[in-house]
């Protein structure tokens, strides 16, 4: 059989498309658990602290910190070997961020706290989908419209929003990556 | 360079190759999920399959999971070779075409 430089560029594209969309789908399933890991840390910490008041931001001292260590086994169970070592770089560059925002603004009210955080998380979500796929960043977009939304049309019930809508939508972003 | 590898060059077997030489070595790939990445059928996809794993390219290992069949597929050390040899093949085909295709 001989090939054409026709055949051979076909070739060629249907090796890169079938190359592209196997990587882009083998991150997807390894984004997936966090997200659906992360989508219930919001759920039950946003649900305490609107229902628990009194006990403040205790559910995040507790939670978040589980959720790292749960990243990070994550990470280690689904991604490259070196994905742990990215995952606890990543994860201590965006604390650090939070925390010199927060330690610089001094919000008044814990809404603003409890807003500006899933909005670093969207933010992430949404550039890092722009790398590497849609479904990513269409949840990073939701993620961050969805709390804008509830800060401002819902200030009374906003952290029950963000329990339903923004941990329920994170959650099922990660099964929508995960059946891409 | 190696001339064009007649296994792997069929359409569907280069696609199965590449979404699978994509993937970390010694991962698997359900084959359902093979399925679903390439729109292919069952039957043409296990006749591709088959065809593959008999030229040692890739391996299929079945087993159960809760009852239920499973079908993992993953590429070979040989088949990763031999994949990276025909896009080489491919590629130079069309940077350095043989004199007579040149001269088209």
């Amino acid at each position: 059989m001989s090939l054409t430089r026709d055949d051979a560029a076909e070739a060629l594209r249907l090796v890169e498309e079938a190359g592209a969309r196997s990587a882009m789908l083998r991150r997807y399933e390894n984004i997936a658990p966090h997200l659906i890991m992360w989508g219930c840390i919001y759920a039950v910490a946003y649900s305490i602290e609107f229902t628990l008041p009194q006990y403040g931001g205790l559910p995040w001292v507790i939670l978040g910190p589980a959720g790292g260590v749960g990243g990070f086994l994550l990470a280690q169970r689904y991604g490259s070997k070196a994905g742990g070592g990215f995952f606890s770089a990543a994860i201590l560059a965006i604390v650090a961020f939070v925390v010199a925002s927060v330690a610089i603004m001094q919000p008044q009210d814990p809404k603003q706290l409890a807003a500006f955080v899933p909005l670093v998380v969207a933010l992430i979500y949404t550039l890092w989908g722009l790398a590497i796929g849609r479904r990513l960043m269409v949840t990073g977009v939701c993620l961050g419209l969805l709390t804008v939304f509830g800060f401002f049309a819902l200030p009374g019930f906003f952290l029950l929003w963000m329990a339903v809508v923004a941990g329920g939508g994170v959650a099922l972003g990660g099964f929508w990556l995960r059946h891409a | 360079m190696s001339g064009s590898d007649e296994v792997i060059h069929q359409s569907l077997r280069l696609r199965i190759m590449a979404t699978l030489n994509a993937m970390p070595a010694r991962e698997q790939m359900e084959f359902t999920r093979l399925r679903a990445i390439l729109g292919a059928t069952d039957g043409n996809l296990g006749a591709h399959v088959a065809t593959l794993e008999n030229a040692g390219y890739i391996k299929v290992e079945k087993d159960f999971v809760a009852k239920k069949p499973r079908t993992r597929v993953a590429a070979t050390a040989k088949g990763r070779k031999a994949f990276a040899n025909h896009v080489a093949f491919l590629r130079a085909l069309i940077e350095d075409p043989p004199t007579s295709l040149a001269a088209e």
